[in-house]
């Protein structure tokens, strides 16, 4: 039996709005006191004291988590190569954005990978980056300097990018399998907002487009998505769908989103698409009725910047192109008049606005029924911020916390943030570990329920 | 062999690093150092570069490197490059393990002197290096009662960090001239006011008397001094500076973009007209000091660079030294925690700027008069180009030297 620690309680306050993880009583009393006081605590003490260390332990994975993405990661091709990336473990495809540090033209990177508490993480490559991929025993190790951080474990292959649609095109060229279960679609790896040089700043779908054209990514037609998606519901890894992309010229998407929709319930027998059609606020407010009408069962208009003023700066196109920032507010109200309430989601780009700005956007959207992501910005290559950087890590860890307790506080559930963006966002993490999903210092993989 | 020049830019580069990466210390490591009497402390008049605060911890402000290039100390906790000392020297070592031999600035005299009525002279200019000193007559900027600060500022933050713990104060004309008289008889030559916005803009009054203050414990009618002030309403104002003595105007407008410079700026959006009428104002100084005596500052870093390129061109085709120095997101303002710019970017920008000057003819005299601070990017870029270092004169007497003269044969 452990006897004299000194147990210094922890502070409640990391979690406000948050009742189910109170601090739990100290196991044993503070050095100091009588003898008469030591006593073994009450089993249920003891359970909430493990309760509480485990979901530390996940935070602090989480914490890593970001950093790992805020500050990417280097590495050596040797090293690189140990691991056969493209074959059993995924590889970068790039549909729609680069987000490492620089493009990195025909060389294989890992997707993503696996933390040792089981969080789902993105790898970004940044070679000045303090974090370094090694090789142990085969295994892949990050260290920080000379300090072993963690073993990981990337994420495999799905087999279904393996699969060529009836006109021959790899489904690699065309969807995403996460591990969730979500699809998603990138239609067009090219925006119009281009050709008037009003691209979003922060953006880098051009860019991407140019610097990997090798692979091949291209137009894809709504019959080649309905085939993609009917042979994943078939293998039980449709739970969810999201469909996005840069700008079409004319506005055209809506055309392009219903035929989409046709072609997936035709070919999988499906009546509703659990999934989200990403687009941008229509000037017509009443085409949002339309993607409702054609079976989606969530919609996502990323509004992703909350000042107005700096909305202006940053999103020169959908300023001009949608009707501008009050506008966009009004779709995504309207969006919940017709998707309903946790039905509609937005996103802000993290780390342009002060984090004031950018939580007030998140409570704001929040209290009108819309779940406000805000992913940490990532100053893509090829974009006009470019040679920028994303706030400090801590920054955006403080972001999230805060943004998952908003959710919380306004009631939103877990598979409503997944059907609002079909992947573990660090927002995922912190509000499922908060919400007690973790089992031990676990986090286990969430996945899409069968319906 | 590189040349100078290769060396010192170079050198400009671990500068521009060194400055954005931080440095971080054992506080103990300065019992090697006599910050604060033999060599100059920080003293937090207006703002804090640091990203960590350290009260009651003195700091140097700068440091020097081995070419001669001044450097900003930037103390951050968690940086990578840490000041080491190995019992003679004070060393920064980096992430790779390379070493930089570095040098601290010596401590000017009148720092440890007062004014007439008791101030400590330290509190009321603080010596910005070269022969260039900085007045904030106030480290309070009465934006933050309406909650208009600019975002990036941290002006009242510091004023609640280190105001009390320095003595820093509102300062009256009588002690700026005595200081400024002090520092001028050191060998200063340029200096700037400047400070918060005061209430309901009374600031050309104040600027005024601090003119004919100056002028009368230096006894100069031209003492070199820049105003630094918000662009009044009534551009008339702006004749007014000229006639009491400014040889130089700074109306800093911040950002190029207009809705950056409403989001960025709201105080300044608000009581000063707006981004247009700034512009007007700058061009309207132009007029009334002459081309290349007009600064207009801007945050580098906070918008994309072409569009701050856009704005330093803009300027200066009209006469204005519009320049960007790096931003340090500040502790205590609305963006700390944020994170400027990649080194590169910033080298980037100063070469682009340095090369507009070119373009227009500004002159290294013009651009030190105009300037708070002779630190930046910009300012290294002409001393390497016009040969602006001592370390050109030691590699000019070298090369006259022969082999045995330089000690190679003894």
């Amino acid at each position: 039996m452990i006897t004299n620690v000194e147990q210094q309680p922890a502070s409640s306050a990391y979690w406000p709005g948050f009742g189910k993880f109170q601090d739990p009583e100290p196991l044993f009393r503070l050095r100091g006191q009588s003898n008469a006081d030591h006593k073994p605590a009450s089993l249920e003490a003891q359970t909430r004291q493990q309760a509480y260390a485990d979901r530390q332990t996940l935070l602090a994975e989480l914490a890593l988590k970001i950093d790992l993405v805020v500050q990417g990661i280097a590495l050596d091709l040797g090293v690189l190569r140990q691991f056969p990336i493209g074959t059993k473990y995924l590889e970068q495809i790039h549909l729609l954005f680069d987000m490492d540090r620089e493009h990195h033209g025909d060389v294989d990177l890992p997707a993503a990978f696996y933390l040792p508490h089981g969080l789902f993480t993105v790898f970004r490559w940044d070679p000045d980056s303090r974090y370094r991929l090694r090789a142990e025993d085969g295994q892949p190790v990050l260290y920080r300097g000379e300090q072993r951080v963690a073993a990981i474990e990337f994420y495999q292959r799905p087999a279904l990018l393996d699969n060529k649609t009836s006109d021959g095109e790899s489904f690699a060229h065309i969807a995403q399998f996460g591990p969730e279960g979500n699809v998603g679609i990138f239609y067009s790896n090219e925006c119009d907002l281009k050709q008037t040089g009003d691209d979003c700043r922060y953006c880098n779908i051009n860019s991407t487009a140019a610097a990997y054209r090798e692979q091949n990514i291209f137009l894809k037609t709504p019959r080649q998505v309905g085939e993609v998606f009917a042979a994943a519901h078939t293998r039980g890894r449709a739970g969810h769908i999201n469909v996005t992309g840069g700008f079409i010229p004319e506005r055209r998407e809506v055309d392009y989103y219903l035929d989409v929709a046709d072609e997936i319930k035709n070919r999988s027998g499906v009546k509703e698409i659990h999934g989200t059609a990403v687009i941008g606020a229509p000037l017509d407010l009443r085409i949002i009725d339309k993607y409702r009408e054609a079976g989606y069962t969530t919609i996502a208009l990323n509004l992703e910047i909350w000042d107005r003023d700096i909305f202006k700066a940053i999103c020169p196109g959908k300023q001009k192109r949608c009707g501008g920032w009050d506008h966009w507010v009004k779709a995504l109200e309207y969006a919940v008049s017709v998707f309903g309430r946790g039905k509609v989601r937005s996103n802000l780009v993290a780390g342009i606005e002060p984090k004031e700005s950018v939580l007030r956007g998140v409570e704001e959207l929040a209290a009108k029924g819309v779940i406000c992501f805000a992913g940490a910005w990532c100053p893509n290559p090829g974009s006009a911020l470019e040679g920028h950087r994303t706030p400090e890590a801590a920054w955006h860890y403080d972001l999230t916390l805060k943004a998952a307790a908003i959710f919380a506080q306004h009631g939103y559930t877990t598979l409503e943030l997944y059907d609002a963006l079909g992947a573990s966002s660090p927002f995922h993490d912190a509000f499922r570990i908060n919400a007690g999903e973790n089992v031990a210092d676990q986090l286990p993989q969430w996945t899409y329920p069968n319906r | 062999m590189s040349t100078i020049k290769e060396r010192l830019y170079e050198e400009l580069s671990l500068k521009a690093h060194l400055a954005q990466e931080g440095i971080t210390f054992d506080p103990a490591i300065f019992r090697h150092l006599a910050v604060g009497s033999v060599y100059q402390e920080q003293v937090h008049c207006l703002f804090e570069y640091d990203t960590d605060t350290h009260v009651n911890l003195e700091l140097p402000p700068t440091f020097i490197l081995p070419n001669g290039l001044l450097t900003l100390f930037n103390y951050t906790r968690k940086s990578t490059n840490r000041l080491e000392h190995d019992g003679k020297q004070f060393f920064i070592v980096r992430r790779d393990g390379t070493s930089i031999p570095v040098d601290f600035v010596r401590r000017p005299r009148y720092y440890s002197k007062k004014t007439s009525d008791g101030t400590e002279m330290r509190t009321v200019a603080v010596y910005n290096t070269d022969g260039v000193v900085f007045v904030a007559y106030s480290n309070e900027c009465s934006l933050k009662a309406t909650g208009k600060d600019c975002l990036f500022c941290n002006i009242n933050a510091t004023k609640d960090t280190y105001g009390e713990a320095q003595g820093v104060k509102w300062k009256y004309p009588s002690q700026i001239g005595e200081t400024i008289a002090a520092a001028y008889a050191e060998g200063a030559k340029h200096l700037t006011i400047s400070g918060g916005f005061v209430p309901e803009r009374r600031e050309v009054d104040y600027y005024l008397d601090v003119a004919e203050s100056i002028k009368e414990h230096t006894g100069l009618k031209d003492f070199n001094g820049t105003a630094c002030i918000g662009a009044p309403r009534d551009l008339s104002v702006i004749e007014k500076y000229k006639e009491v003595g400014y040889r130089t105007l700074a109306i800093n407008i911040e950002v190029w973009n207009e809705h950056f410079f409403r989001a960025y700026c709201p105080g300044k959006e608000e009581l000063c007209g707006g981004q247009k009428h700034w512009i007007k104002a700058l061009e309207h100084a132009v007029e009334v000091f002459g081309r290349g005596r007009v600064r207009s500052n801007m945050v580098g870093g906070l918008e994309a660079k072409q569009s701050t390129l856009e704005g330093i061109d803009y300027l200066t085709s009209r006469g204005i030294i519009a320049i960007s120095p790096s931003w340090f997101p500040n502790p205590g303002s609305a963006l700390e925690g944020h994170r400027s710019p990649e080194p590169e970017w910033h080298i980037d920008v100063a070469k682009k700027t340095a090369a507009i000057y070119r373009k227009v003819g500004f002159t290294w005299d013009q651009i030190y008069d105009a300037n708070a601070a002779p630190l930046t990017l910009v300012h290294d870029i002409y001393r390497i180009e016009e040969g602006r270092l001592p370390v050109f004169d030691k590699a000019k007497v070298a090369e006259k030297q022969t082999p045995r003269e330089v000690g190679l044969a003894s």
